[in-house]
């Protein structure tokens, strides 16, 4: 029986020290998207992740909309491939975080199949450990639901809208993830969970 | 005492293999592209930039960087370990490349 005992000791003391590399609170892998070794193992570490090919549009004196950005889907293209910023807090029509810089539109009025292999397509990710810059409306506490804020691009703490006018409400409702760590306000590169699909 | 030290390697061996396959398992980043593709052309592309991409993730072998699935009107890429920003970028640049050429030799072909 002590025998028994000190294997399931020494099993629970090997799993621990290869969870403590894996889950360390920060381990050096956390550079969002991007990997991590495990000790000198070529495993990688990051959890995984879903990324989305998606397209922008814009106006084309703009500079495009930067990786770490939160983005919505364009509700005026309606084309499900299209994402835009928004300044609406708590954003129903939330798509994710861009994972990479995205740029305008060559031509306008292009669409969606006329815009493939240009450079106005990038990555959103949907699904995952993410980084992501947030507004200076509030402090980030970890562990609060993240949402869009009142800054295109920028993300802050979601609360589900409650304005009596439902026709206001119901566009306020955007989940889009959590946080994972707390953060000052317009800070950038915060550690989040991402889970919009 | 023989049948202690057993159990102990058995155990121990079993706990390993299990988080190494767990880590396996959740290290897959999936990317969904909404452009129809010919899969065969991918994998050509990819090769041309050192990634090797598997048709079935069950063809997978040391030098496999990920696995491609057709679906119709989109596809998917699994990478067998967690894509880095560079590596997006260049798949970016890829399929869209391929797809651009497809768009275009379908142009000339409806002519």
């Amino acid at each position: 029986m002590r025998k028994l005992f000190l294997v399931i000791l020494v099993a629970l003391f090997m799993a621990g020290a290869v969870c403590s590399s894996v889950f360390a609170a920060t381990p050096g892998s956390r550079t969002s998207p991007g990997r991590g070794e495990i000790a000198q193992m070529p495993y990688p570490s990051d959890p995984p992740k879903r990324f989305r090919l998606v397209r922008y549009i814009g106006l084309q004196d703009l500079d495009g909309i930067a990786a770490t950005s939160i983005v919505i889907w364009d509700k005026t293209v309606d084309d499900g491939v299209t994402i835009t910023t928004t300044t609406v807090s708590g954003d129903s029509s939330v798509a994710g975080i861009l994972a990479t810089t995205i740029l305008t539109q060559d031509t306008v009025d292009n669409s969606a199949v006329q815009d493939i292999g240009l450079d106005n397509w990038a990555w959103l990710q949907t699904y995952g450990y993410a980084l992501v810059d947030v507004s200076s409306a509030n402090s980030i506490i970890a562990g609060a639901a993240m949402g869009t804020g009142t800054t295109a691009g920028l993300a802050t703490i979601y609360m589900p809208s409650t304005d009596a006018d439902w026709s206001t409400r119901t566009v306020s409702q955007g989940f889009a993830g959590f946080f994972f760590d707390d953060a000052a306000k317009s800070a950038t590169d915060v550690e989040a969970f991402v889970r919009t699909e | 005492m023989k049948n202690s030290f057993v159990m102990i390697i058995v155990v121990l061996f079993a706990t390993i293999i299990t988080f190494l396959l767990v880590i396996t398992i959740l290290s897959a980043d999936e990317l969904t592209i909404p452009y129809s593709c010919y899969p065969k052309v991918i994998q050509t592309k990819f090769a041309e930039h050192n990634l090797k991409l598997d048709l079935n993730g069950d063809e997978r072998t040391k030098d496999s960087w990920g696995f491609i699935k057709n679906e119709g009107a989109q596809y998917k890429i699994f990478t067998y370990k967690s894509i880095t920003r560079e590596e997006l970028n260049l798949v970016t640049k890829i399929v869209g490349e391929t797809a651009r050429e497809e768009l275009q030799d379908g142009e000339n072909d409806s002519r």
